[in-house]
This record gives structure tokens, C-alpha cells and sequence, in this order.
């Protein structure tokens, strides 16, 4: 038992760093679409686009909600869907309605078994996830907040702290807060030439810098999985190491109970004599 | 030595970097048309079609070329970048993808079990038909495979294997008014203290 938890802590330390790899390379793209949208803001500060519009009164939420496809590592999927159920309380409570995006086969069980309204899903992403895959669902959610059936959507999924620490966080996906569309350096004077016009080359980039969002929290979410599994494993193979022990001593103290009666028989046998 | 003019050039996909480095001229396939880009050009965002991205790289003969299945392109006077798509786009393929996966969410939430939905008519069910349901919240799982492991040694049977049986043999949800073998629910918990192995 002990050298199958070994390997696969061994396996996930491996898969740990390659997901966190992955998290690594997919963030240019996103920084380079909030810079583009950052100046593209600064020159045209009259146009606004409904994805950073806040709404007054929300009335639904969407929750895209990330979760593992396979377990065994430890807490990880339980703590971001206790949150995630706590948030629809307080949603219920407050008379906001919501609807889930279930990405990963635990959290889609997990929705289902509580009867959320699960309006799009996609699991078996692998390890290497594909953007491509994510897409149908992604449309979904955004198609909805642009008619008007959601008001506001979150991305709820786990943290890659670092690779002994990982966190359940529920952030908000859109509206897109102003100020972290910012572009990294200053402003310039010039503005660009939009072809075919600005609206339409505003409107492109930040669905893309949307759905970069979310991919980079899947692969986030990746990461986060093989360093719980790691520690999970771990974990399991220290207890096996204690188990074995405490299996020993327990053999060890029956053989001496065994032997002291049997020696005990044979000197009251003897003393009978 | 004669300085040319380089322009950085940087083509990146959401999910990875595919080319990052100088270069003295690009060519990008345009909507309208081919677009040749040298150092110094007026700054301009477009979207380019699937195809082929000529790299004139200073010191190498070859064109590099990178294929790129459509994406937008930013130039500023000193720097390209082709925030590539990682597969065909299009306005149809796009709502197509959406149309899929609502067809796929709604036929899910049609097929969940009972009420069209909550476990709890499932439970309901079985005790109407007489058995007794224990349901075990486990904060791990490592405790879950544990707890399973114990059910399945005891002989217990799995519900959602077992309201698969019935919907087989023409269930199609939970009556309240039904009699049955069972009794009435009755729901009560016992608190596991974690340091209380149930083993």
C-alpha cells in the first residue's frame, strides 16, 4: 500500500510542475489584452461596453464552478463547493437567483445531487486543458449576461498558493472592474486605426480576455489539484508507515501475552506436581 | 555594420507562447488582404484569418512562418503581437458550440432522478420500499473511500444503483400518498466527533 501512495506522490510532483507550467505560459495573453483594452480605453473614453457595466439590481448570477474530475485529493473539492453552496445562500437570501457552469465531473455530480440549475458542463478536460472544449459552455453564460438573464457572474475554483498550499477563492468574473483593466505602462498620445471599426475590435477582445479568465483558472485549478493529491498521498503513505507500526506492536504484545500463559500453565502444571 | 530596423514581434495563444522574438519585417493574412508590416508602422488593431505568419528574422535567410488559425492583431511602432486562436473561429461554429452545450445541460437536468432532482424523493422511495437509508457526510476523500469501503463490507447497496433498477422497472418518481413495505421517514443524525473512528 505504502509504495502505491509513494508512486503516485511521485506522479503527481511531476504533474504538479508541468500544470504549473502551463499556468505560467497562458498569462501573456491575458496581460496583453488588458494592456491593448487599457489603451484602447484611454482613447476612447465615451465608449463603454456591457461587459463592464455594473447592474443596479442583479437578479441572477451565474457561478462557474471548477472542480477535479478524479479525487483522492484530499480536501480540495469539498472546500471550494462549500463555499460555492454558502454563496447560494446568501444569493437565495438576498432574492438573487443563480445558475451554475459545472466545469469538472466532482462539482457536476456534486450540483446535480443538490438540484442546482446546471446550465452548461464540460468534464475530462485532462491535464492538458484545451480552450477549445470550454468554448460551448463559456457562450452559454456570456450570451446570457449580454441578454439581460444574468447580471453578474463568478469563477469559483482553487488557488495555487504554492505547491503545499491551495485556497478556495470565488471571484468576480463580470462585470470586469475598470480599474483592473489598466494597462501596465503609462499612456500614450496616439490612438490606433481600427479595422473594420473600434466597436467591433473592442467587443472581440474582451470576450477573448474573458474566456483567457477562465482557461487560466482551469489551469490554475490543475496545478492546485496535483499539489493536494501530493500532499494527499503523502499523507496516506506517513499514515501507512504508522499503521504498519501499530500493526507490529500489537503482533509483538499477543506473541508475549502467548507466551507468558503458556509458560504460566506449564509452572502451575509444574507446581500441581 | 549597417543597423536595420527590428520590430519585437510576439504571437501568443491563450493557452501558450508561440513566438516571441525580433524581427525586421511580418506578413499576417488580413480580412481584406495580405498585410506587410515594417518597423515604424502606424498603430492599428484588425483581425486576421487562419493562415500563415511570415517572421523575416534579422541574420537568417528563411522566413519563419507560424500558422495561426485566425486571431487580432496589435501593431505599435516598435511592437507586433498576434493574440492567436487556439482553433477556427467563426460566428456559426461559435453558436453552434452554445447551441450543443445548452441541448446537452437541459437533456442532463431532464435525466436526474426523481422530482427532477433532489435525492431526497429517492430516500423517500426507499424506505416506502422498506429499507433503511444511511447517508454519511465525510469532509475528505480519503474518509469517503473509507466510509464506502465499510458500507460495501456490511453489504449495503449503492442508491443510485439501486434507483437505476427501479426506473428500469418503470419508476418515475417518488409518490407520497403510496403505501408500501417501509414506514414513514424518520430523519435523525449522529455527529461523528473526528477523533471517534467509526471502525
Amino acid at each position: 500500500m505504502r509504495k502505491i501512495t509513494k508512486a503516485m506522490e511521485m506522479v503527481a510532483t511531476s504533474k504538479m510542475r508541468k500544470a504549473q507550467d502551463r499556468m505560467r505560459t497562458a498569462r501573456p495573453y491575458s496581460r496583453k489584452i488588458r494592456n491593448i483594452t487599457g489603451h484602447l480605453a484611454d482613447a476612447n473614453p465615451e465608449y463603454s461596453h456591457p461587459f463592464m457595466l455594473k447592474r443596479q439590481y442583479p437578479q441572477r448570477v451565474g457561478l462557474i464552478v471548477i472542480t477535479t474530475d478524479k479525487g483522492l485529493c484530499g480536501a480540495m473539492n469539498t472546500n471550494i463547493l462549500r463555499a460555492v453552496t454558502h454563496s447560494m445562500r446568501d444569493f437565495e437570501a438576498a432574492g438573487i437567483g443563480s445558475e451554475v457552469v459545472a466545469i469538472g465531473a466532482r462539482g457536476l455530480a456534486f450540483m446535480n445531487r443538490i438540484g442546482a440549475r446546471v446550465v452548461a458542463q464540460t468534464a475530462q478536460l485532462g491535464d492538458t486543458p484545451h480552450l477549445e472544449k470550454m468554448l460551448g459552455p463559456i457562450k452559454v453564460l456570456l450570451d446570457a449576461y449580454l441578454a439581460g438573464d444574468t447580471d453578474a457572474i463568478y469563477l469559483c475554483y482553487t488557488r495555487f498558493v504554492n505547491s503545499m498550499s491551495q485556497e478556495a477563492v470565488i471571484e468576480q468574473l463580470l462585470p470586469l472592474a475598470p480599474d483592473k483593466m489598466r494597462a501596465d505602462r503609462g499612456t500614450h498620445s496616439w490612438d490606433y486605426l481600427y479595422e473594420p471599426d473600434a466597436q467591433v475590435v473592442i467587443d472581440e477582445l474582451l470576450v477573448r480576455y474573458v474566456e483567457a479568465l477562465i482557461y487560466q483558472a482551469v489551469a490554475e485549478n490543475i496545478a492546485s489539484e496535483h499539489s493536494a493529491r501530493r500532499m494527499a498521498m503523502k499523507a496516506a503513505s506517513d499514515n501507512a508507515g504508522s499503521v504498519i507500526d501499530d500493526l507490529k506492536l500489537v503482533y509483538n504484545k499477543t506473541r508475549q501475552a502467548a507466551i507468558t500463559k503458556e509458560l504460566s500453565e506449564i509452572v502451575s502444571g509444574a507446581a500441581a506436581v | 555594420m549597417t543597423d536595420t530596423a527590428i520590430i519585437h514581434v510576439s504571437v501568443v495563444s491563450a493557452e501558450e507562447e508561440i513566438f516571441d522574438g525580433d524581427a525586421e519585417f511580418v506578413a499576417l493574412p488580413g480580412e481584406s488582404g495580405e498585410l506587410g508590416i515594417y518597423p515604424m508602422h502606424t498603430p492599428l488593431i484588425t483581425r486576421i484569418r487562419p493562415g500563415a505568419v511570415r517572421i523575416k528574422v534579422p541574420g537568417q535567410l528563411e522566413e519563419e512562418l507560424v500558422f495561426v488559425a485566425g486571431g487580432i492583431l496589435e501593431v505599435q511602432p516598435d511592437e507586433v503581437t498576434v493574440l492567436a486562436e487556439t482553433a477556427i473561429r467563426g460566428h456559426d461554429l461559435d453558436e453552434a458550440s452554445a447551441n450543443e452545450a445548452r441541448r446537452h445541460a437541459e437533456e442532463a437536468m431532464r435525466n436526474r432522478m426523481g422530482d427532477k432532482g433532489t435525492y431526497s424523493n429517492v430516500y423517500a422511495e426507499a424506505v416506502r420500499r422498506g429499507s433503511h437509508v444511511l447517508t454519511v457526510d465525510v469532509d475528505s476523500d480519503e474518509r469517503r473511500l473509507r466510509a464506502e469501503d465499510i458500507l460495501r463490507r456490511h453489504g449495503a447497496v449503492d442508491i443510485d444503483e439501486r434507483s437505476a433498477q427501479w426506473v428500469r422497472q418503470g419508476w418515475s418518481g417518488h409518490d407520497p400518498q403510496a403505501t408500501g413495505t417501509g414506514g414513514t421517514v424518520r430523519a435523525f443524525r449522529r455527529r461523528v466527533k473526528k477523533d471517534n473512528p467509526p471502525d
